[in-house]
C-alpha cells in the first residue's frame, strides 16, 4: 500500500517537475523579449525631453516613516533631489516614538498648515496634521503627521489621500533612489498604448554600498552571506521573472520599496489593505480586480533596470522573520482572492497567473518537505534507485544554475552593476551553493509563514535590524 | 522510467553541463575582457572630451580644424567602432548642452571625423532601432543633408521608424510641419512630446494650414493642432476653438478647456458653464483651472451653487480655488457657516501649500 502511495506520488513529482521547467523556458523566452524591447525603444523618448516638456504627468513621491530619526533628514534631501519636472515629497511620520518629526520641523523649516485633507482611503492610525516648508527650497515636500496604524499600508494609504498628483511612487524612506527613477517609472505611464495602471523596477542590495548624506556614492557587491545570496535572488526574480510576467501583462506584484501607480485606480480599489501581509501584491490584485470588473484595458509595465537600493536582512533571524511575513502574505492574498481562480471574468489572471502563483509559488515549499519525507520512508520502505535519484536531482540543480548564470550574464551584459571580475566570480561561487545553504532556510521560512497562517497568529510587523551605510571616508 | 533516465545520462545530462560550463566562461570572460579594456576606454573618453572641448571654444578655421582633426585620430583608436560611437556620442551631447551659434562647427567636426558614413550605416541597417538610432543621430547634430535619406523612412512598414522620420523631417525641414494634417494614423502621447520639444527647439515657424488642421478627421491632429495654437498663440480661430468644446471626442474637450484658458478666450466662459455637467472629474478640474483665469460674474454664481449642493468631495476643493481666484474677497462675506468650506477655504490661502 505504502509503495503504490510512494510511486504515484514519485510519477506527481515528475509530471510536476516538468511542468515547472517548460514553464520556466517559456518565462526566460520572454523575459529575453521583454528586455529587449525595453532596450530597443529605451530612447524613443530621451530624458532630457521629458525633464523639459509641460505636457508629463505630476507624480507624487510617498514615503512612509517610523522612528527614522537617525537617518530621515537624508532621507528627504536624497528624495527632493530626485530629477522630474512635477513632483512632491510626501513623507508620512507614522506616529514614531523618537525625534523623526522634530528633526524635520528643524532641518526643513516646517510649520503646520491648514491642509484639507480628504480620506479617500480609511486609514486606522488618524491624521495629526500637515507640514510645509518655509523655504521655498523645500517647497516640494509634505509631512504629513499621524498616529501609528501599526502597517506601512494604512501610512502609505495616508500619504496617497494628501497627495495632489495623479501618479504617486511608494517607496520605504530608506531606500536609495537613483536620480532618472521617476522619469523611467513614468515613461510606461506616457507611451503606453493601453492604461498603464502601475509600473515597477528593480531593486538592488545597499548593505554594503558607500552612501554619503542618502545620496548613493559607490555601489558595492554585499559582504555577508546572506545578503549575497539575496543579490543572486534579486537579480534573478527582478531580470528573469518580473520581466517575463511584464511581457505578457500578467504581473501580480509590483514591489512595495519601488513602484509607481495610477492615484484614480488604486483610489477607486481602496488602497493598500492595512490588514495584509503582502500589501504590495494584494494592492496590484484588487487594481487588477477593478480594471476587469469595469471592462476597462489595463496594462502593468515592469522596467529591467535598477533604480532602487534597499537594506536587506543580513542575519538568519531577521532574514527568516522577513520570508515569514513574505508567505503568510502570499497565502493571505491568494486566500482573500480566491474567487477570482478560474473564473473568466479574470481572463489570463483567473486561469494562468493565479494559477501558477499557487501552483510553483505557493505550493512548492509543500512539496519539498513532503519530498524529504519521502525520500526517508523511501530509504526504509522502498529500494530505491539511488544512481537514477541522482541523475534526476542533477538535472534539476544544473537547470536551476543555468537559470540563475543566465540572469547574471542578462545584468553584466547590459548593466555591469558590479566592480570587477571578482564581485562575479563570487556570485557564480555563491550560486552554485545556494541550493544547499541559502534555499532550505526559505523553505522553512515559508512552511512557517503558512503555519501562522492556518493557526491564525497574531500578525506581527516585526522590526527590520538596519546595519547602516559606509559612509565615503572623510575628505581632508 | 528507464528509457527516460537513459536519455537523461545520455544526452540531456552532458548538454546541460556543457551549456553550463559555456555560461560561466562568457560570464567571466565577458567581464574580464571589460575590466581589461576599460581603462584603454576611460582614457579615450577623456581625450575626446578635451579635444572637442578645446575644437569648440577655438575660434573656427577650416584647415586649422581639419590638420588638428586628422592628427587626434591618429591619437585614438579611431578605426574602432566604440570609439566612433564615443566620438559622435560626445559631439552630440556637448551640441545639446551649448547655445549660441556653434551647429556649423559641430557639423564640420560631425563630417571631418567621417561620422556621416557611420550614421547612414546605422539607418541601412535592417534593424528598426538601429535605424532610428541613426536618424536621431542627425536630428540631434540638425544635420541637413540626412534629409534625402529620411524620406523613404517615412512610408516604412515599422511604426517606430515612420515615427522617428517624420520627427526627423520636422527637426530638419520645420516647414514640413505642415504635411502633418495628412497623416492617417494616430499621434500618440509620445510623439507629441517629442514634436513639441522640436517646436521649442527649432523656433519653427507657424504653419500656414493650421486653421485646417482642427477640422482633421483625424482625433490626434485635432489635439495636436489645438496645442500648437497654445504654443504659438494663435487666435484666429477662437470660435471653432469653442464650438471644439462640445466635440464628441473627450480628449478633444479637454485639450479646448486647456486653450480657452492659454488664450485667454472670454467669449468661452458660458459654453464652458454649459458643459461642464457632461464632463468627467479630470475635465471637470480643468474647466475650474480654466475659469479661474477666464471667470467673471456668471462663473461666480455657477460655482457658489455648485458649492451650495451636493457635489462630489473630490471637486470641491478645485471649485473652492477656481472660486477664490475669480473674487478673492468672495468667501469674506459668503458661506461662513459651512464649516466644510471654510476649511477648504483655510486650505487655499495658506501661502506655502
Amino acid at each position: 500500500m505504502l509503495e503504490s502511495i510512494l510511486n504515484i506520488y514519485a510519477y506527481f513529482v515528475g509530471i510536476f517537475s516538468l511542468t515547472y521547467i517548460i514553464c520556466y523556458c517559456i518565462l526566460a523566452i520572454l523575459s529575453y523579449y521583454a528586455i529587449k524591447r525595453y532596450l530597443n525603444t529605451k530612447n524613443y523618448i530621451p530624458n532630457n525631453v521629458i525633464i523639459k516638456s509641460n505636457y508629463i504627468p505630476g507624480v507624487s513621491v510617498i514615503a512612509p516613516a517610523f522612528n527614522e530619526g537617525a537617518t530621515v533628514v537624508y532621507n528627504v534631501k536624497s528624495l527632493l533631489s530626485l530629477t522630474y519636472p512635477k513632483y512632491e515629497v510626501v513623507l508620512v511620520n507614522d506616529g514614531s516614538s523618537d525625534d523623526t518629526l522634530e528633526k524635520l520641523i528643524q532641518e526643513f523649516e516646517l510649520i503646520k498648515v491648514d491642509f484639507y485633507y480628504q480620506e479617500k482611503i480609511k486609514t486606522k492610525g488618524k491624521v495629526r496634521g500637515h507640514y510645509k516648508s518655509t523655504n521655498p527650497l523645500y517647497s516640494k515636500l509634505l509631512v504629513v503627521d499621524k498616529e501609528n496604524g501599526k502597517s506601512k499600508a494604512d501610512a502609505s494609504n495616508a500619504g496617497i489621500n494628501s497627495s495632489k498628483h495623479p501618479l504617486f511612487v511608494c517607496t520605504d524612506v530608506d531606500c536609495i533612489l537613483k536620480n532618472d527613477t521617476i522619469i523611467k517609472l513614468a515613461k510606461p505611464f506616457i507611451e503606453g498604448k493601453k492604461r498603464v495602471i502601475a509600473s515597477g523596477a528593480g531593486i538592488r542590495i545597499s548593505n554594503s554600498c558607500e552612501v554619503k548624506d542618502g545620496f548613493l556614492v559607490k555601489i558595492h557587491f554585499p559582504k555577508g552571506w546572506y545578503p549575497r545570496f539575496q543579490e543572486l535572488e534579486y537579480v534573478r526574480a527582478f531580470l528573469f521573472g518580473r520581466m517575463a510576467w511584464s511581457q505578457i501583462n500578467g504581473l501580480l506584484l509590483v514591489s512595495g520599496g519601488l513602484g509607481m501607480f495610477d492615484k484614480e485606480i488604486a483610489v477607486a480599489a481602496g488602497g493598500y489593505w492595512h490588514k495584509s501581509l503582502g500589501e504590495d501584491m494584494d494592492l496590484i490584485i484588487r487594481m487588477r480586480k477593478y480594471m476587469y470588473d469595469n471592462k476597462l484595458p489595463f496594462s502593468i509595465q515592469y522596467i529591467p533596470e535598477s533604480l532602487c537600493w534597499t537594506e536587506v536582512p543580513s542575519t538568519k533571524e531577521v532574514l527568516i522573520r522577513q520570508r515569514v511575513r513574505w508567505a503568510r502574505g502570499l497565502i493571505q492574498t491568494l486566500y482573500l482572492h480566491k474567487n477570482i481562480f478560474f473564473n473568466p471574468k479574470y481572463g489570463k489572471t483567473a486561469f494562468l497567473i493565479f494559477p501558477y502563483f499557487f501552483l510553483f509559488e505557493f505550493l512548492i515549499p509543500i512539496l519539498e518537505l513532503i519530498g524529504i519525507i519521502v525520500l526517508i520512508l523511501s530509504f526504509f520502505v522502498l529500494d530505491l534507485d539511488y544512481h537514477n535519484f541522482l541523475y534526476l536531482s542533477s538535472a534539476v540543480y544544473l537547470f536551476y544554475l543555468i537559470i540563475t548564470f543566465m540572469s547574471i550574464l542578462l545584468d553584466e551584459i547590459i548593466y555591469k552593476n558590479y566592480a570587477n571580475t571578482k564581485e562575479v566570480i563570487s556570485l557564480v561561487l555563491m550560486a552554485i551553493i545556494e541550493p544547499f545553504c541559502y534555499h532550505p532556510v526559505n523553505v522553512y521560512a515559508s512552511l512557517k509563514g503558512y503555519y501562522h497562517f492556518f493557526r491564525q497568529k497574531e500578525q506581527n510587523w516585526g522590526n527590520m535590524q538596519r546595519q547602516g551605510f559606509n559612509t565615503t571616508p572623510k575628505q581632508n | 522510467m528507464d528509457v527516460l533516465v537513459y536519455y537523461l545520462i545520455l544526452i540531456i545530462l552532458p548538454i546541460m553541463a556543457g551549456g553550463l560550463f559555456l555560461l560561466i566562461a562568457i560570464l567571466i570572460s565577458n567581464r574580464f575582457f571589460y575590466d581589461l579594456s576599460r581603462p584603454k576606454l576611460e582614457a579615450a573618453k577623456s581625450e575626446i572630451d578635451n579635444f572637442l572641448t578645446n575644437m569648440i571654444f577655438t575660434p573656427f578655421e577650416k584647415n586649422h580644424f581639419k590638420t588638428e582633426i586628422e592628427a587626434f585620430k591618429k591619437t585614438i583608436p579611431f578605426e574602432k567602432k566604440w570609439c566612433k560611437k564615443l566620438v559622435l556620442n560626445e559631439i552630440i551631447f556637448l551640441k545639446s548642452n551649448l547655445k549660441g551659434d556653434v551647429t556649423k562647427t559641430f557639423q564640420f567636426i560631425y563630417e571631418q571625423f567621417n561620422l556621416f558614413e557611420y550614421t547612414l550605416k546605422l539607418i541601412k541597417s535592417h534593424r528598426f532601432y538601429f535605424k532610428c538610432l541613426g536618424m536621431y543621430q542627425l536630428e540631434s547634430l540638425g544635420y541637413k543633408r540626412g534629409y534625402p535619406f529620411i524620406v523613404p523612412l517615412l512610408n516604412h512598414k515599422n511604426k517606430s521608424v515612420k515615427s522617428r522620420a517624420f520627427l526627423t523631417l520636422i527637426s530638419l525641414r520645420p516647414n514640413k510641419l505642415e504635411t502633418l494634417i495628412d497623416f492617417s494614423h494616430q499621434i500618440t502621447i509620445a510623439e507629441e512630446i517629442n514634436i513639441m520639444d522640436i517646436l521649442h527647439q527649432k523656433k519653427t515657424k507657424i504653419p500656414t494650414n493650421l486653421s485646417q488642421w482642427i477640422k482633421s478627421e483625424n482625433v490626434s491632429i485635432i489635439k495636436l493642432g489645438i496645442k500648437l495654437m497654445v504654443f504659438y498663440n494663435y487666435t484666429n480661430d477662437n470660435e471653432t476653438i469653442i464650438k471644439l468644446l462640445k466635440h464628441n471626442d473627450k480628449s478633444i474637450r479637454y485639450e479646448a478647456i486647456i486653450a480657452v484658458n492659454f488664450l485667454y478666450i472670454h467669449e468661452a466662459e458660458t459654453a464652458l458653464i454649459e458643459q461642464f455637467k457632461q464632463e468627467d472629474t479630470q475635465n471637470k478640474l480643468e474647466i475650474f483651472n480654466t475659469l479661474s483665469e477666464i471667470g467673471i460674474k456668471d462663473s461666480e454664481e455657477f460655482i457658489a451653487e455648485l458649492l451650495e449642493n451636493k457635489t462630489a468631495e473630490n471637486i470641491k476643493l478645485e471649485a473652492v480655488y477656481c472660486l477664490n481666484k475669480i473674487n478673492p474677497n468672495y468667501f469674506d462675506e459668503h458661506f461662513l457657516d459651512n464649516e466644510d468650506v471654510q476649511k477648504m477655504v483655510k486650505h487655499i490661502k495658506t501661502p506655502y501649500i
